[in-house]
């Protein structure tokens, strides 16, 4: 299991900086901020795979995060909150480029000026080694064609290392269905992939 | 065979090419750059909120639903007929007492 320690603030003080955000304190927020930055960016980052698109998200979740801070009750722990915001905001994103990108394409063929977009460039994630930075960016292309809820529990699994039962948390799933999504992510991972090799290898 | 056995090979190779990846952290200055959002944000609903009401058709209907409370007001105040013969009844024996009196 892969697990990011940097930073890491036991959870009986990270309820406390609950607390005083909950009270308004500004220092509060930039700890929260600091601390969770790299979780909240990365998982934007895996399901968006784009940098730009990545940090206005994060801006976004720690918005919410500032303004419903009172919403957090400490049942589940904050970094599934967390996740849970990210997640949302991040598919949000997808599907409205989704939809615009159908609207280009039917407004296209009606003869308006909007023309279709090519595929996006490659996706390079900065945490890749360099020997494996080819593989990941074919693997990201196919993630990115798999369902969403695939691709959320397979890329929060892989990327940031989280358990099937945060996942679970994070998308009202039972574990088993967890681990369902992401057998079933696997072989149609499998698939796309033997299809593009056999293509270009 | 062989050729099989590579293309296996470089099949899962890809699926576990995420396995060992760093985390990837915020750009630098990332909070000086969301309290700024978030300063212009705040300014922003307002500004947002000043152009929804200078619409002509926003502030003409918040012109017209004024008129029309305050003609509701006017209205539920006015006395109404049975008040007003009662009114003209007390004061015609008003009138009457103050004429008939013994007394100027």
């Amino acid at each position: 299991m892969k697990e990011h320690p940097d930073k890491f603030i036991p959870r009986a003080d990270e309820l406390k900086l609950i607390e005083k955000l909950k009270n308004g304190d500004e220092s509060a927020f930039k700890l929260i901020v600091d601390t969770r930055k790299g979780l909240v960016y990365n998982t934007a980052l895996g399901l968006l795979q784009s940098a730009e698109d990545a940090e206005d998200i994060t801006q976004e979740v720690f918005i919410k995060v500032y303004e419903s801070v009172h919403q957090f009750k400490g049942e589940s722990a904050f970094s599934t909150w967390l996740y849970k915001i990210a997640v949302t905001k991040s598919l949000e994103l997808i599907r409205s480029r989704k939809r615009k990108k159908r609207f280009a394409f039917i407004t296209s063929i009606l003869g308006e000026n909007n023309e279709l977009k090519h595929d996006p460039p490659e996706f390079h994630h900065p945490g890749i080694q360099l020997d494996n930075r080819e593989r990941a960016a074919t693997l990201f292309k196919a993630i990115a064609k798999l369902p969403d809820n695939q691709r959320v529990a397979f890329t929060l699994h892989k990327l940031e290392g989280v358990s099937y039962m945060e996942i679970g948390d994070v998308m009202q799933l039972s574990v088993s269905a967890v681990e369902s999504l992401i057998h079933r992510a696997k072989s149609n991972l499998k698939k796309d992939l033997e299809d593009y090799y056999l293509k270009n290898l | 065979m062989q050729h099989k056995e590579d293309f296996q090979k470089e099949v899962d190779l890809t699926l576990n090419s995420l396995d060992g990846a760093s985390r990837a952290e915020a750009p630098a200055f990332f909070y000086t750059r969301l309290i700024a959002r978030m300063e212009s944000v705040s300014v922003s609903i307002w500004s947002r909120w000043a152009a929804i009401l200078a619409r002509p058709a926003v502030s003409l209907g918040i012109l017209f639903i004024f008129l029309l409370m305050n003609g509701y007001l006017i209205l539920s105040n006015l006395p109404k007929e049975e008040e007003s013969h009662q009114q003209d009844y007390i004061s015609q024996q008003i009138t009457y007492f103050d004429t008939n009196s013994p007394n100027p």
